[in-house]
């Protein structure tokens, strides 16, 4: 059993860092990220993320992306192509501070919910828009392959509108990739779930902790994934003891064996203080271990 | 080359008319001053070596006819009094300067001793900006300089609406946009600096917002281009032995700005001088002839175009 995050962490650079950015040209994200690893990997988690620390899940993508304009939200206003990697740089970054200390998980925002945020003034329709979105991110998740252990696609659209396509769509974000892929859905999927399960994914990855019922759901189905089982609630500041945690996890444990399961909170965990974002991940690592224990 | 419908400002600071509609009034050139470890304590050396560079501004100037404003680093607040002191000595009574602080409580130090010494009405203060502090504010609304330059900075969004974002409304970080701060604070000019960001952070958008901000405001608009220029990687290695080539580029780059419609730049140290001056009057002949030509603008008397045709 591993744990891991869905990918943002809540470091921020401070005005003085900002306006040093302006008037000495420094990264003013580099300590943000730097700061993200750190606590990740001291809290123990097994799989971590650069922390996102640059932008929301849109915007990290949206503007290093040829064809899209940044005008307020992204407008798609040319054919979409990606001449370089969005995210290595930080991804290595986070490898070499990381040291050996925690593996490294690429999240990816996926197609469908990236395409449905922007504003498409060029694509004919959705379907062709999302489609060339995916051979995009494809492309990036192939710069970031070598260097990674875990790739995470990001589509909370699908609750909102799940594509017919989906499979295929899958199936072009994720060709050529060596390493497992996860898919995060968030909000309410327990009548998607059913299509999620014919995805050609590794690993499902779920809002368990705010929405307790999604396990019962889940327990009914055939499903040949592993489980990536939100067990923290990522949007409150209030942090969980390690028993409620871990009851959490339990169920889980029980049904699917420990061998399956990826402990990770329900979502990003950018908009909760620093401090409960490192309470929270350090109790999720302490519960994982307790039930690792008991499932010995 | 460029009209806009929106009425263009013109603002008089001390003999300097900025503004205006593109190509009726010459571009000013904010050259820096005592910039650099040179000049990082002054003494009778680098005040000579100082009042050399300021003789020779206004010698170019004359020959060109690029009206000019000098920009006064001050990076410490120990430096204030006596750069402040010296500028004030060295140049003619009616000069404005700005002043190029990019340190909160040393800007709070230069609103106090402007206010001290009656040098507020000549002080453009550089800059508004998000990392303005409370206590700055305060003090700005106390010790109100007479003309300020407003930073469109906007670390979240660094396109072109996210710069117009910050000065209109706060982007979030201000409770109302920087330009409405400055007005409620009493300033009465305003100039507005797009904010030159390096490449690959949305550098061409620092140009691109200089027509949209004039669209919009109708004010005074430019800025430090030659900080992307400054910063620019490959530039750094290949001026270790080709120092000209960077003179060339830092003036193409605010050639580039004032096709763009600029009515001021900020080209970074008086030192490069020979090489901005002539840039900007030549770019400032397109514009005026093209604005003569084509928009019927009547250029001013004093411009290049007017002069060196």
């Amino acid at each position: 059993m591993k744990t891991t995050v869905v990918g943002s962490y809540p470091s921020f650079p401070s005005m003085e860092t900002m306006m040093s950015g302006y008037y000495h040209h420094i990264d003013m994200y580099a300590g943000c990220l730097a700061e993200s690893v750190d606590e990740q990997v001291r809290a123990g988690v097994d799989i971590i993320t650069d922390g996102q620390t640059r932008g929301d899940m849109m915007t990290i993508f949206a503007q290093k992306i040829l064809g899209m304009r940044l005008k307020g939200k992204p407008h798609i206003i040319n054919e979409l192509k990606l001449p370089e990697s969005i995210n290595l740089a930080d991804t290595l970054k986070a490898k070499e501070l990381a040291a050996g200390r925690a593996e490294i998980k690429a999240p990816i925002t996926g197609p469908s919910t990236l395409f449905n945020f922007c504003i498409n003034q060029y694509y004919d329709d959705t379907t062709e828009g999302v489609m060339a979105l995916a051979r995009v991110l494809n492309k990036e998740a192939r710069f970031l392959d070598p260097h990674v252990a875990l790739f995470q696609f990001d589509e909370p659209y699908f609750a909102v509108e799940y594509p017919e396509y989906a499979e295929e769509l899958m199936k072009t974000l994720t060709a050529g990739l060596t390493k497992p892929v996860a898919l995060h859905v968030c909000g309410k999927v327990h009548k998607l779930l059913p299509d999620l399960i014919n995805l050609p994914v590794d690993i499902l990855d779920h809002e368990f902790a705010a929405n307790p019922g999604l396990f019962d759901v889940v327990k009914e189905l055939d499903m040949k994934q592993s489980i990536g089982l939100g067990c923290v609630i990522n949007n409150v500041d209030e942090v969980e003891t390690v028993e409620t945690i871990a009851n959490r996890i339990r169920p889980a444990a029980e049904h699917f064996g420990t061998d399956r399961l990826y402990i990770d909170p329900d979502c990003g965990l950018r908009h909760i203080k620093k401090e409960s974002a490192f309470a929270k991940l350090q109790n999720m690592v302490e519960a994982a271990k307790q039930i690792e224990k008991e499932f010995r | 080359m460029i009209s806009f419908a929106k009425e263009q400002q013109e603002l008089s600071l001390g003999d300097v008319i900025i503004g205006g509609p593109v190509g009726k009034n010459p571009t000013v050139c904010f050259p820096t001053i005592l910039f650099g470890k040179k000049f990082a304590i002054l003494n009778d050396d680098n005040k000579a070596r100082a009042r050399e560079l300021i003789d020779l501004a206004f010698q170019l100037s004359k020959e060109t006819h690029v009206p000019f404003i000098f920009d006064v680093s001050i990076k410490k607040s120990e430096q204030v009094a006596e750069r402040l002191d010296f500028i004030s000595q060295v140049l003619p009574e009616t000069m404005h300067f700005c002043v190029d602080v990019p340190v909160a409580e040393v800007r709070c130090d230069v609103l106090n001793y402007c206010g001290k010494h009656n040098l507020l009405n000549r002080l453009i203060y550089n800059s508004i900006n998000l990392g303005m502090t409370d206590s700055e504010y305060e003090l700005l609304q106390s010790n109100t300089p007479l003309s300020s330059i407003v930073l469109a900075y906007n670390p979240k969004d660094a396109s072109t609406d996210g710069r117009v974002d910050i000065l209109d409304t706060g982007a979030g970080y201000t409770d109302t946009g920087l330009i409405n701060m400055a007005k409620d604070a009493g300033v009465k000019n305003l100039l507005l600096d797009t904010g030159a960001t390096t490449f690959g952070s949305f550098a061409a958008e620092a140009i691109r917002s200089i027509p949209v901000f004039k669209d919009k405001w109708g004010l005074p608009t430019g800025c430090a281009i030659h900080n992307t220029v400054d910063a620019w990687k490959y530039l750094k290695t290949y001026r270790k032995e080709n120092e000209k080539a960077y003179s060339h580029c830092d003036a193409i780059s605010d050639a580039m700005i004032i096709a763009y419609g600029a009515d001021f730049v900020i080209p970074g140290k008086i030192n490069n001088m020979r090489s901005i001056f002539p840039a900007v009057a030549l770019a400032d002949m397109f514009v005026a002839e093209g604005a003569s030509d084509y928009f019927g603008i009547e250029v001013a008397e004093h411009h290049p175009w007017s002069k060196l045709r």
